[in-house]
C-alpha cells in the first residue's frame, strides 16, 4: 500500500514535470517569437527600407534639380545623396532583403535596371572629385529613367517582406494555439491532480484520525492495563514501559528507558529464555500474537526480590524497525497456588502410595504367620483327633480361609488402585473352566441342600484367550455369594456368547433363587467395603470387597458385571466379557486348579524357605507322605544342596536373603548341574500375579501363593510323577543303567556313579603326574575294579581304553602310557556328561 | 580607459574638435553629433572615436553576406565617457531614419557604434561612416526585429533624451 502510493507519486511528479518543462518550452519559444514579432517595429523597419528606398532616389533627383538649376551650391550634397542611394541599392542586394531578391525572378528583374543605374552613378562619381553638369544632366535623366522601376521594385520588395512577416505572424499564432491548448490540458489535469490530491489528502486525513484515534486508544490499553507493557526496539532496549510496568517492577519509567530488559527485570541466567522468547516471536508471523509462545519464568523486582511472571512476547514492525513488546503479568499468586496444589497432590500421591505399600507389606506379613496356622491346622488333620478337637480344627482352618479370602482381596485393590493388575492371558477351555468352578462349589451348595445347575449353550465350547484365573476369581466370587445368600432352591450359572469378528462376547449368567437386593442397594453392593445389613445379624449381602474386585477386574477386561434383583425374589448377576476364539484347541497343558486325587511314591524333595515355620509345616506335610526332605534357607544353600544330590521336586520361595528364588532357579536351570531339569515350584506369599511371569522366565514350572494347602502340594506332587519320562538317551548305556535304576534307585544311581567317576578322575590324575607307574601289579589291579565299576554302572564305552590299560600294565609296558591315559580321560568326560544327562532326564 | 589622465586628454581634444569644426560639415566628414540633455553639444570625428576604448566582434547581419569583422567604441562607453545622463537616447541616420533606445538596455559590449568593418572605415556608400551594430550571432536576444529595427547605419546624430 504504501510502496504503491510512493509508486503513484513518482509518477504523478514525473507527469507534472514532463508537463511543466513542455509548457515552459513552449513558453520560452512563444516569447521567442513574440520578440521577433515585435510587429510594429519590424513593420516599420521593413517599410521604412522600401519607402526610404524610393524616397532616397526622389531626394537625389531633388537635389541634382537644385544644382542644375543653382550651379554655385556645393557639389558634396550631391555626393552624399547619390552615396545614400548607393548605399540602398547595396542593401537591397545583400543580407536577407538581397536573398528574397534573388529568390524571386521578378525581383531579379526588377533589380537589373537599378543595378545598372548604380554602376553608371559609380562610374560618373568616380570620374573626378568635380562633377561636371553635363553628368549632373546625365545623372538625372537616369533617375528619371529608372525611377518607376524604383518604386515598383520598392513596392514588390515591400509585398515580400510583409507576407514573410505575415508567415511569422501565423506561425506564432499557430504557436501560440497549441500553447494555448497544452496550457488548457495542463490546466485541466492540474485540477485533475488537485482534486486527486485533495481525496488523498482526504483519506490521509481520515488514516491519521483513525491512527492517532488507535493509538491513542492503544496508549490508553497500554497504560491502563494490568499487565505490565514493555517495548524494546531490536537491541532489548526499553523503548516504552507503561504505569503497571512500575507498579510491578518498582522501576520508574525514567529509570529503565534506554536500558534492557536482560539488565533491568531479568537476572542472569535467565536472559536465556527470554531471549528465546524474543526469537520466538521473531519465528512467528509479525504481529501475529501467539497465544503458545507464553513462557513462564522468575524476574526481578527493583528491591531485588525474585517472583514469577508470564511474560508473552510479540514483534512487531514499525517504520521499517523491529519492535518487541513484552506483556509480563505476576504470576507469583498463581504458581503459590500451583506450588500448593502439586504439593497437596504429591502429598496424596505419597499417601496413597504409602498407603498401598503398607497394604501389600501388611497382607504380605499377614500371610505368612496365616500360612503356618493353616499349614499346622492341615497337619493336624492328619493326627488323631477327637470329634471336638477336629470340630475347633475346622473352625480355625475355615476362619482361616476367610481371613486369607480378605487378605488376598484387599492386595487385589489395592493393586487394581494402583494400575498393577495384570493379566496373564492364555488359552483355556471355556467347559473346563465351567465343570472345575462347578466342582470346587459343589460342595457348599451340597452343604445347604441347594441345587448347583450349570449350562453352557454350544457355540462357546470353544478354547478362548484370557486370564483364565481372574474369570474364575470373579465367577467364584459370583456363584458363591449366591450361595451364600441362598437359604432354598437353586442356583444357575448359564454361560452363552455372541461373536462377533473372532471375538466372542460371553455372558455368564448367576441366578439364585435368594434373599434378593432392594432396587436402592444394587449400586451400592458394588462399592468398596460395603455390606448390607437386614436389620438381624444374620447374613449380608455384599461382603466386603469381593464383588468391588469382581466388577474392576471385569471392567478392566472390558467387560462388566450387572445385577437384576427384587427383595426376596433372588438375584441375577451377570459378567460379560469380550474374548478372543481360538478356532484350533490346543493341547498345551494346563495348570489345572482341581487334580483327582492320587497316592504317591515316596520322593526327594528340596525345600528352599526362611521362613523357619513355613518351612516345618510344609516338611511335615511332606514327610507325613513319607517323602525325603532336605531344606536350604536360601538361594545360594540351594544350589550347594542341588550339587550334591538329584532332587525330584524343588519348593522355592520367592523372596529370601543372600540370593531370591527367581536367581537360584535361572543359576539352576543355567547351569549343567544334577538339578537343572528338576521340576521347580515358586512360592511366595505376594499375590501370584506379580511374580507369575517372573518365575516362568526364570525357569519355575509351577507357582504357588503362600499358603499351600495339603490338597494342592500332593497335586503337584502327583502331577510331577504323572508326568512323561523322556526317553532320550545314548541307546548303547541306556539297558544297563536303567535295570540298575529301576533296581536301586535314581538316588543310589546318582552316589555310586559320582563316586565312580571321582575315582576315575583321581586315577587320571595321578597318571598324568606319573605316580602310579611303581608298582605295575597294584597298578592293574587298580585298573581292573575300575573296569568292573564301569559295567556295573553301564559305562561300556570305558570298557576298552582300561582294558588295553589294564593289560599293558601286567605286562609292563608304559611306552605308550600317557597317550592311552589321555584317551581314557577323553572317553571318561563323555561318559560322565551322558551319565548325569541320564539321570538329570530320567 | 580607467585611466583618469587620458579621459582628460580626450575631453580636451573633444572641445578643441567643437571649435575647429564647423556643423554644417558635419555630416560628410564623418562628424557624429552629439547633444546631451544640457543641450550640450559635441562633436566626434573618427579620430576621437578611436581614441575611445575599442570593441570588436565577428558576426553575420541580416543586411551583409557573410561574416563581418567590426570594431568601435560601445554606445555606452561613449555616453559613459560623456557623462551623459538621461532615461533614453535617440539616434538619426542621414536618410533620416531615427530609433529611441533606453540607455538602461545598454550593455557594456553591446551594441557598438562600429567604425571599421572587415579593418576599413565605412564610406556612406557602404552604409558609413557609423553603424550600430550589436553581436547578433553571441546571443539569440540580439536576433530580434527590435533589436535588428536598433540597427541604424549611416548614424549621424546621438541626442540623450528623457
Amino acid at each position: 500500500m504504501q510502496s504503491e502510493l510512493k509508486g503513484y507519486r513518482v509518477l504523478v511528479l514525473a507527469g507534472l514535470l514532463l508537463l511543466g518543462l513542455l509548457f515552459s518550452l513552449m513558453v520560452s519559444k512563444l516569447f521567442s517569437e513574440l520578440k521577433e514579432l515585435s510587429v510594429a517595429d519590424s513593420g516599420n523597419l521593413s517599410r521604412w527600407n522600401s519607402y526610404q528606398f524610393d524616397a532616397e532616389f526622389a531626394n537625389l533627383e531633388l537635389t541634382l534639380a537644385e544644382h542644375i538649376a543653382y550651379r554655385d551650391l556645393p557639389i558634396d550634397e550631391v555626393r552624399l545623396r547619390a552615396n545614400i542611394v548607393l548605399s540602398k541599392i547595396f542593401v537591397m542586394e545583400s543580407g536577407r532583403i538581397g536573398e528574397i531578391v534573388w529568390e524571386n525572378k521578378n525581383a531579379q528583374v526588377l533589380f537589373e535596371p537599378v543595378r545598372q543605374f548604380a554602376m553608371n552613378t559609380i562610374d560618373i562619381l568616380e570620374r573626378s572629385d568635380e562633377i561636371a553638369l553635363s553628368d549632373l544632366l546625365i545623372l538625372r535623366d537616369m533617375i528619371q529613367d529608372v525611377r518607376p522601376t524604383v518604386h515598383e521594385l520598392a513596392l514588390f520588395v515591400f509585398k515580400l517582406e510583409e507576407s514573410a512577416a505575415l508567415e511569422r505572424r501565423d506561425k506564432f499564432s499557430r504557436q501560440l494555439r497549441w500553447t494555448g491548448g497544452f496550457a488548457i490540458i495542463l490546466l485541466f489535469m492540474m485540477a485533475g491532480l488537485l482534486l486527486l490530491l485533495d481525496i488523498m489528502l482526504r483519506t490521509a486525513m481520515q488514516r491519521d484520525t483513525d491512527l492517532s484515534a488507535a493509538a491513542v486508544q492503544l496508549a490508553s490499553t497500554v497504560a491502563g492495563s494490568s499487565n505490565a507493557i514493555l517495548t524494546a526496539d531490536s537491541y532489548g532496549k526499553i523503548i516504552e514501559y507503561n504505569a503497571s510496568a512500575e507498579g510491578l517492577f518498582g522501576w520508574t519509567r525514567e529509570e529503565v528507558i534506554g536500558k534492557t530488559m536482560e539488565e533491568i527485570i531479568f537476572p542472569k541466567g535467565i536472559g536465556a529464555a527470554y531471549k528465546n522468547a524474543m526469537n520466538r516471536s521473531l519465528e512467528t508471523d509479525e504481529q501475529k500474537a501467539d497465544g503458545d509462545s507464553r513462557i513462564e519464568l522468575s524476574a526481578l523486582q527493583k528491591s531485588g526480590e525474585e517472583f514469577f511472571v508470564e511474560l508473552s512476547m510479540t514483534f512487531v514492525q514499525r517504520n521499517g524497525r523491529a519492535i518487541f513488546m513484552a506483556y509480563i503479568r505476576d504470576i507469583s499468586d498463581r504458581k503459590l497456588i500451583e506450588q500448593t496444589l502439586i504439593n497437596a497432590r504429591d502429598q496424596a500421591e505419597r499417601t496413597d502410595k504409602a498407603k498401598s505399600q503398607f497394604l501389600t507389606v501388611m497382607s504380605h506379613e499377614m500371610r505368612t504367620p496365616l500360612a503356618g496356622i493353616i499349614g499346622v491346622m492341615d497337619l493336624l488333620k492328619t493326627t488323631k483327633l477327637t470329634k471336638k478337637q477336629d470340630h475347633y480344627r475346622r473352625i480355625v482352618t475355615s476362619s482361616s480361609e476367610v481371613l486369607l479370602e480378605h487378605i488376598n482381596e484387599a492386595l487385589d485393590i489395592t493393586r487394581i488402585e494402583g494400575g498393577e493388575l495384570q493379566f496373564s492371558i492364555q488359552s483355556f477351555s471355556l467347559p473346563t473352566l465351567a465343570t472345575s468352578l462347578i466342582a470346587v462349589l459343589e460342595p457348599l451348595a451340597v452343604e445347604k441342600k441347594l441345587d448347583l445347575i450349570l449350562q453352557i449353550d454350544k457355540n462357546v465350547r470353544f478354547d478362548f484367550m484370557g486370564d483364565v484365573n481372574r474369570i474364575r476369581q470373579i465367577l467364584i466370587n459370583l456363584v458363591g455369594n449366591s450361595i451364600k445368600f441362598t437359604d432354598d432352591g437353586y442356583i444357575r450359572l448359564e454361560i452363552s456368547g455372541t461373536d462377533h469378528a473372532g471375538i466372542s462376547y460371553l455372558q455368564f449368567k448367576v441366578t439364585d433363587t435368594g434373599v434378593g437386593i432392594a432396587p436402592e442397594n444394587q449400586k451400592k453392593i458394588f462399592d468398596d467395603f460395603v455390606a448390607l445389613s437386614f436389620g438381624d445379624s444374620r447374613q449380608k449381602r455384599g461382603d466386603g470387597l469381593g464383588l468391588s474386585i469382581s466388577r474392576k477386574i471385569a471392567r478392566l477386561m472390558s467387560g462388566d458385571i450387572e445385577v437384576k434383583s427384587d427383595v426376596g425374589k433372588g438375584a441375577v448377576f451377570t459378567l460379560t466379557i469380550p474374548l478372543q476364539q481360538i478356532d484350533e484347541i490346543e493341547n498345551r497343558a494346563m495348570i489345572h486348579p482341581y487334580f483327582p486325587e492320587v497316592r504317591v511314591n515316596p520322593i526327594n524333595v528340596l525345600i528352599v524357605e526362611d521362613n523357619d515355620i513355613n518351612m516345618k509345616v510344609l516338611c511335615d506335610m511332606l514327610m507325613v507322605d513319607g517323602h525325603t526332605v532336605s531344606t536350604a534357607t536360601d538361594g545360594l544353600e540351594a544350589l550347594e544342596q542341588a550339587g550334591n544330590q538329584v532332587f525330584d521336586v524343588i519348593f522355592m520361595d520367592i523372596s529370601m536373603p543372600i540370593m531370591g528364588g527367581l536367581e537360584a532357579t535361572s543359576r539352576l536351570r543355567a547351569g549343567d548341574g544334577l538339578n537343572a531339569k528338576t521340576y521347580i515350584v515358586g512360592l511366595s506369599a505376594h499375590g501370584s500375579e506379580e511374580f507369575r511371569e517372573q518365575a516362568e522366565e526364570a525357569g519355575m514350572d509351577f507357582f504357588h501363593t503362600k499358603p499351600i494347602r495339603m490338597n494342592a502340594l500332593n497335586k503337584i506332587i502327583a502331577n510331577i510323577r504323572s508326568a512323561p519320562e523322556p526317553a532320550t538317551f545314548d541307546e548303547s548305556l541306556s539297558p544297563v543303567l536303567q535295570e540298575l535304576r529301576a533296581a536301586i534307585g535314581r538316588e543310589k544311581v546318582f552316589i555310586v556313579g559320582a563316586k565312580f567317576f571321582n575315582e576315575l578322575d583321581i586315577f587320571i590324575q595321578q597318571s598324568i603326574n606319573g605316580e602310579l607307574l611303581r608298582d605295575y601289579t597294584i597298578l592293574a589291579e587298580a585298573i581292573h575294579k575300575m573296569r568292573g565299576a564301569a559295567a556295573l554302572l553301564g559305562q561300556e564305552r570305558l570298557e576298552k581304553p582300561l582294558g588295553k590299560l589294564e593289560k599293558n600294565a601286567l605286562d609292563g609296558d608304559v611306552t605308550d602310557w600317557s597317550n592311552d591315559i589321555q584317551n581314557l580321560q577323553d572317553v571318561a568326560q563323555r561318559s560322565k556328561v551322558d551319565f548325569h544327562s541320564f539321570l538329570r532326564d530320567s | 580607459m580607467s585611466d583618469p589622465n587620458f579621459s582628460y586628454l580626450s575631453r580636451a581634444l573633444v572641445v578643441f574638435l567643437i571649435f575647429v569644426f564647423s556643423p554644417v560639415f558635419a555630416q560628410d566628414k564623418g562628424l557624429l553629433q552629439v547633444t546631451l540633455l544640457k543641450s550640450d553639444t559635441v562633436y566626434l570625428n573618427l579620430e576621437a572615436l578611436d581614441m575611445l576604448e575599442q570593441t570588436h566582434f565577428k558576426t553575420t547581419t541580416m543586411w551583409t553576406s557573410g561574416k563581418i569583422q567590426v570594431s568601435g567604441v560601445s554606445l555606452k562607453t561613449l555616453l559613459k565617457h560623456l557623462g551623459a545622463r538621461g532615461e533614453s537616447i535617440e539616434l538619426t541616420a542621414l536618410d533620416n531614419y531615427s530609433i529611441v533606445m533606453p540607455i538602461a538596455d545598454l550593455e557594456d559590449g553591446a551594441p557598438i557604434i562600429v567604425t571599421h568593418m572587415n579593418r576599413e572605415i565605412m564610406s556612406v556608400r557602404k552604409n558609413g561612416p557609423y553603424w550600430l551594430v550589436f553581436p547578433y550571432d553571441s546571443d539569440p536576444k540580439y536576433q530580434t526585429e527590435v533589436t535588428y529595427g536598433r540597427s541604424i547605419w549611416q548614424l549621424t546624430e546621438l541626442r540623450v533624451v528623457n
